[in-house]
């Protein structure tokens, strides 16, 4: 491991402690500024050896909450990534308006559900359900602005 | 055992959530449920299409907000009551406080 990388694990690591939270892994590739970040440089640097994470100035305890920290945030961000492709593929026929309003809020939804660690059954459980109410309103949609259903 | 799901109607549960200020419909779900300690829940089925019918019906009207990557870049779509909409729901309030003041012990 060159000095530079040693460097970058340091400073990935303050920045985790410092925020105690997985989600600004996003905003690491932009800390500091000068240092670009990105997660194969970290994943690859953890698979160093013990003797060389010494010479990182970090603790084992510390690289492995590190490493924890990064699998969670790439199994949430597979979560996310799945479900949205899902979905989007789902709505591909169905209005903007529906679209936008009602499977907005469903991925910001499911988002929230991912980040609370929520079982993957229920968050296949909301996907199943947002396509259920995306179809239905989206006919109803369609069958009110084309005037066959009057509203009151 | 299930929270109540209809200690009142979707239109005036929406109208009133909406007297606290703009909202979109996901923020509403929540909102209304804090409010009522959980007794009141909406469901996504019935609460998009009334917030629709609300807007046809010049009760409400919406605008788009910024677009969000955790919504994979789509707006969200606030909602705001026009003043009919406000009286609207100034009437119901004052209707459903005239059903609660004998159950409340208020005269």
């Amino acid at each position: 491991m060159s000095e530079k990388d040693t460097n970058r694990i340091v400073l990935v690591d303050t920045a985790f402690i410092r925020s105690e939270d997985v989600d600004s892994y996003a905003a690491l590739k932009h800390w500091p500024s000068t240092v670009k970040v990105t997660r194969k440089i970290v994943m690859g640097a953890l698979d160093e050896t013990p003797i060389e994470i010494e010479r990182a100035a970090l603790s084992l305890h510390e690289m492995h909450h590190l490493r924890a920290l990064l699998e969670k945030h790439e199994l949430r961000e597979q979560q996310r990534q799945q479900a949205e492709r899902v979905l989007d593929t789902w709505a591909i026929w169905m209005p903007d308006r529906v679209v936008d309003e009602q499977l907005g809020d469903a991925l910001e939804d499911i988002n929230r559900r991912i980040r609370e660690d929520q079982p993957r059954w229920a968050i296949r459980l909301k996907v199943a359900a947002t396509m259920f109410w995306l179809t239905v309103h989206s006919i109803g949609y369609f069958l009110t602005t084309s005037g066959i259903r009057k509203t009151n | 055992m299930l929270a109540s799901m209809t200690l009142i109607d979707v239109r005036t549960s929406l109208l009133l959530a909406l007297m606290r200020g703009d909202s979109y419909g996901l923020e509403l779900i929540q909102r209304i449920k804090d409010d009522t300690n959980g007794r009141a829940m909406l469901l996504e089925g019935r609460v998009y299409p009334a917030l629709r019918e609300l807007e046809r019906d010049g009760l409400l009207e919406s605008y788009e907000g910024e677009r969000l990557p955790e919504r994979g870049g789509r707006p969200r779509i606030y909602y705001k009551l026009t003043a009919e909409g406000r009286r609207t729901a100034r009437q119901d309030a004052k209707a459903l406080l005239g059903l609660l003041r004998p159950a409340i012990g208020v005269s």
